[in-house]
């Protein structure tokens, strides 16, 4: 039998790995869109404020694919599925078969239709590459404008904070709302922002940007006019499933799926952030983000394609994972 | 521009197979309902020729500076250029609105009456497509619309920051010109005063639209505050919705349940939200209106049913919901256990329209010389398609009323040079178009695209692949030294060992697995992008390009 995981993050290497422990005979081959090893995407502001080396960064390594005999091919972008014929289309329109496909391919910071038309000035926090290219030229900046309240922005503003950056933070609503559950706790944070120094600019939104030269002027709807040396916008995280387009797999915001992580179609499965599930306490489809969700998914997922019968437990209460910390201990102390 | 061969002659098809190579090798054009000649136009546009391009459209689909702007586009969806691996797919209705921005003109076609009368009730689209084609044929035609002006749902339906009233005015305005006559406030609610029509027109035809409001039975519906989607649209487009409102909920997945938010911000809403029982993906509305609901701060929630409405003192206060599952065959259940309640002090239910039902008993049919059109006889469809169905009527009229065998289609096949395009144009991205600010889209006025100025119109109208020029290699003159495989830029050029025919008249070439067994080099239309790459690097000129268009005639 031949498994396919599109995705090597946590859920889609988890899965690979379980595959593996339980049937050696199974070819497994990963594809995974960046070109380095798989990381720990949650510790890529601990590595750009060098509390960490690239040594601590990875969670795998050559051998470990050459240990469990998992096939990886990195820096390879799947554009399609065909579920009829059971195959997937690479960018450089290769064909490749499977007998069980999983979708592990997460998620990332998503531009509405305000920011979309300004992409090429905006610098996205999200990826390896994104964290090198900060690394080089971070130094010579000196005022930053972020834009967008998912826990991104929050581990964004501490690592600029730590690196001692001047920065306006530009909120939606009268305070900055983090996907954060406890209303007392949303407002700690945001205070704890003001303390910081962060100029926060509420009840706003960012409609335009300019570039002149090296520097970008921003906008703000009520018409505040900002100067600064890099922009960091974004609405907010969006399930990867572009990859879905033209095929039947049923999708709201992510690609649905039951407690056996199996899409409506037949030997296909999602794990991770690009996963959604109905959630019978909170009455509604949920995507729980996050690197420890991501793990405990990819690990069911796996079971169920080697042939177990695993079930993900919808958790009784949504408990916030912040990978694992509470947010105060990861990033301040 | 003449960019004909010299010496090589025009052809006039009607093998049914050069009628099918359209259908595959234009896709645009086939997706669209009233068959616009879109590769003329945009042609037409890359040369700076606004006025063909809008005579074209005219012709075509006889409301262009309507349909340039509100067309449900399926065009777009079907265009070449969207393929895989191919990028974006044109903006063909933004171009068709540029045709009409700057190129439009008195249409004056000089008509020779024939005496005979045709009455048409409703001044829809279908209405009124119906109307010009038949005044065109030299009819007396009668519109009677039952409200003040004409228009339908373009007037009243269509909110006017999505379409101007002055654009809905001009447009009418060309129809009227040819000497069609429009009485208003004239409504037809009874057997009896179709049957008077008839006695004194030649033909009647109904196009009726779809005014009346589908409902949905769930207990609350009385309580102030709940509305129905086009009755909330017309009140807002005359400016009769007077009651404040904050929090509006709109269930519904179609058209008017996006204009009816995009109007509640207008009208001073702040939360508002739009549910829908299925998904994004299944919205019948273009990504683009999606982006600019987005982009005002409307809120979506799919997958939910309305199961009722929440309200004190005769007051809606929210609107009940209960989840949806998507089942295997793709219908949906409710979740039990899944309620949940959006607070609302307005909620419209857009939830689709139905014709109105006042027909009589004893069928009156063609036979009677009478007909139906548009939305009255399809059910509720879109703009281009009422219009589609508005001209298929108006020929069935037509061919009743004279001495007409059939309508034929006939292909003109037209040798050219070249066909203007090089391959650098393939690499021009989409342009976007450009839109009001977000600080002056409270204004239900204003409209909110601002259309593409020339230059941008031109660029983007040199991304067309132009499908209706057919690449040809003549096999005889074919040296085979294969420069045309070297420098095509996707895998368009066969070697093959024979030639079939589909069924559906596409050619299929057979590939060859060594050069022994090649008899041909093939250039496969279906793949080819017209880059025109292959012509230019053949040393011996045995690539001949010809353009496809179509007609339709009446045989008598």
């Amino acid at each position: 039998m031949k498994c396919v995981i599109i995705g090597a993050g946590i859920a889609g290497v988890t899965a690979a790995e379980t595959i593996k422990k339980i049937n050696q005979d199974i070819d497994v081959v990963l594809i995974g869109k960046e070109q380095y090893l798989p990381y720990n995407r949650y510790r890529l502001t601990d590595y750009l404020c060098n509390v960490i080396d690239d040594t601590q960064l990875y969670f795998t390594s050559f051998d470990f694919f050459k240990k469990n005999n998992i096939k990886y091919r990195n820096g390879e972008y799947i554009k399609s599925i065909n579920p009829a014929e059971k195959t997937i289309k690479y960018y450089h329109n290769e064909v490749m078969g499977y007998d069980k496909l999983l979708i592990a391919t997460g998620g990332s910071q998503h531009l509405g239709p305000i920011l979309k038309p300004f992409s090429q000035y905006i610098q996205s926090y999200y990826t390896l590459q994104d964290i090198l290219l900060l690394k080089k030229f971070l130094p010579d900046i000196k005022h930053c404008v972020v834009y967008g309240e998912n826990l991104s922005n929050l581990d964004l503003l501490a690592g600029l904070c730590n690196l001692d950056k001047k920065i306006t933070y530009i909120i939606k609503g009268e305070k900055a709302r983090f996907p954060l559950l406890k209303e007392e706790f949303e407002q700690d944070v945001h205070y704890f922002l003001k303390n910081k120094g962060i100029q926060c600019i509420t009840n706003d939104k960012l409609v335009n940007i300019k570039k002149e030269k090296k520097k970008f002027t921003v906008e703000t709807l009520n018409q505040k006019i900002i100067k600064t040396d890099i922009v960091f916008a974004w609405d907010d995280s969006k399930p990867n499933i572009s990859l879905l387009e033209g095929t039947a797999i049923h999708k709201k915001t992510g690609i649905l799926v039951n407690q056996y992580m199996e899409t409506s179609e037949q030997d296909i499965f999602a794990a991770g952030d690009c996963a959604e599930i109905y959630h019978p306490i909170l009455k509604n489809y949920w995507i729980n983000f996050g690197w420890p969700n991501a793990r405990e998914q990819g690990e069911i997922a796996g079971k169920n394609i080697a042939g177990e019968k695993a079930l993900y437990q919808i958790h009784e209460t949504l408990t916030f994972h912040l990978e694992g910390k509470p947010i105060k201990a990861r990033w301040w102390e | 521009m003449n960019n004909q061969t010299p010496g090589v002659k025009i052809e006039k098809s009607t093998d049914i197979l050069d009628r099918k190579w359209i259908d595959i090798n234009i896709p645009c054009r086939a997706a669209c309902p009233i068959m616009t000649d879109v590769p003329g136009y945009i042609k037409a546009i890359s040369e700076g020729d606004y006025e063909t391009a809008y005579m074209i459209n005219r012709q075509d689909n006889v409301l262009p500076s309507i349909l340039g702007r509100i067309c449900s586009r399926p065009c777009e969806a079907a265009c070449r250029h969207g393929w895989d691996g191919l990028g974006d797919p044109l903006a063909i209705c933004f171009l068709k609105r540029s045709a009409a921005d700057f190129g439009l003109r008195e249409f004056a076609p000089v008509i020779k009456p024939n005496h005979k009368k045709v009455c048409i009730i409703g001044a829809g689209p279908a209405g009124l497509t119906s109307a010009n084609d038949l005044a065109l044929k030299g009819y007396d035609v009668t519109i009677l619309e039952q409200f003040e002006e004409a228009g339908g749902m373009l007037r009243f339906g269509i909110p006017r920051f999505r379409l101007p009233r002055d654009i809905v005015e001009n447009d009418i305005k060309s129809i009227l010109d040819l000497g069609v006559k429009i009485k208003t406030n004239t409504r037809i609610e009874s057997a009896a005063f179709i049957k008077e029509l008839q006695k004194q027109n030649d033909a009647v035809i109904l196009a009726g639209g779809c005014m009346l409001p589908k409902k949905l039975d769930i207990p609350g519906l009385d309580s102030k505050g709940v509305t129905w989607g086009l009755d909330f649209m017309m009140d807002a487009n005359r400016d009769r919705l007077l009651s404040p409102m904050q929090k509006v909920v709109v269930v519904g997945g179609g058209f008017t349940s996006v204009d009816c938010t995009r109007m509640a911000h207008r009208l001073g809403a702040k939360d508002i939200t739009l549910t829908f029982l299925f998904t994004r993906d299944d919205m019948t509305v273009g990504e683009h209106e999606l982006d600019d609901m987005e982009a005002e701060g409307i809120e979506f929630v799919f997958l939910v049913s309305p199961a009722g409405i929440e309200s004190e003192n005769g007051r809606v206060t929210g609107v009940k919901f209960v989840r949806n599952f998507i089942q295997k065959d793709k219908s949906i259940k409710t979740i039990p256990g899944s309620e949940f309640v959006i607070e609302a002090d307005t909620v419209v239910f857009a939830i689709g329209q139905e014709e109105e039902k006042f027909l009589p008993g004893e069928k009156l049919t063609a036979k009677d010389n009478f007909f139906i059109t548009g939305d009255f006889r399809t059910g509720a469809s879109t703009v281009i398609q009422a219009a589609a169905d508005g001209r298929k009527i108006a020929r069935q009229v037509h061919q009743k009323l004279s001495n007409i065998k059939e309508y034929q289609d006939v292909i003109t096949i037209t040798p050219v040079k070249e066909t203007g395009r090089v391959r650098d144009y393939d690499f021009i991205p989409l342009q976007p178009m450009d839109k009001i600010p977000l600080t002056e889209r409270s204004q239900k006025e204003k409209e909110v695209d601002t259309g593409f100025p020339r230059e941008k119109s031109v660029s983007e109208a040199k991304r067309c692949y132009l499908c209706h020029f057919n690449f040809q290699i003549d096999i005889d003159r074919c040296i085979y030294c294969l420069a045309c495989i070297d420098v095509m830029p996707v895998d368009c050029i066969k070697m093959a060992k024979d030639i079939h025919i589909t069924d559906d008249g596409n050619m299929y070439p057979v590939p060859a697995e060594n050069w022994e067994q090649v008899q041909a080099i093939v250039i496969d239309n279906n793949k080819c992008i017209r880059c025109g790459n292959c012509v230019r690097a053949c040393p011996v000129d045995c690539i001949s390009i010809s353009q496809y268009t179509l007609d339709i005639i009446e045989k008598i």
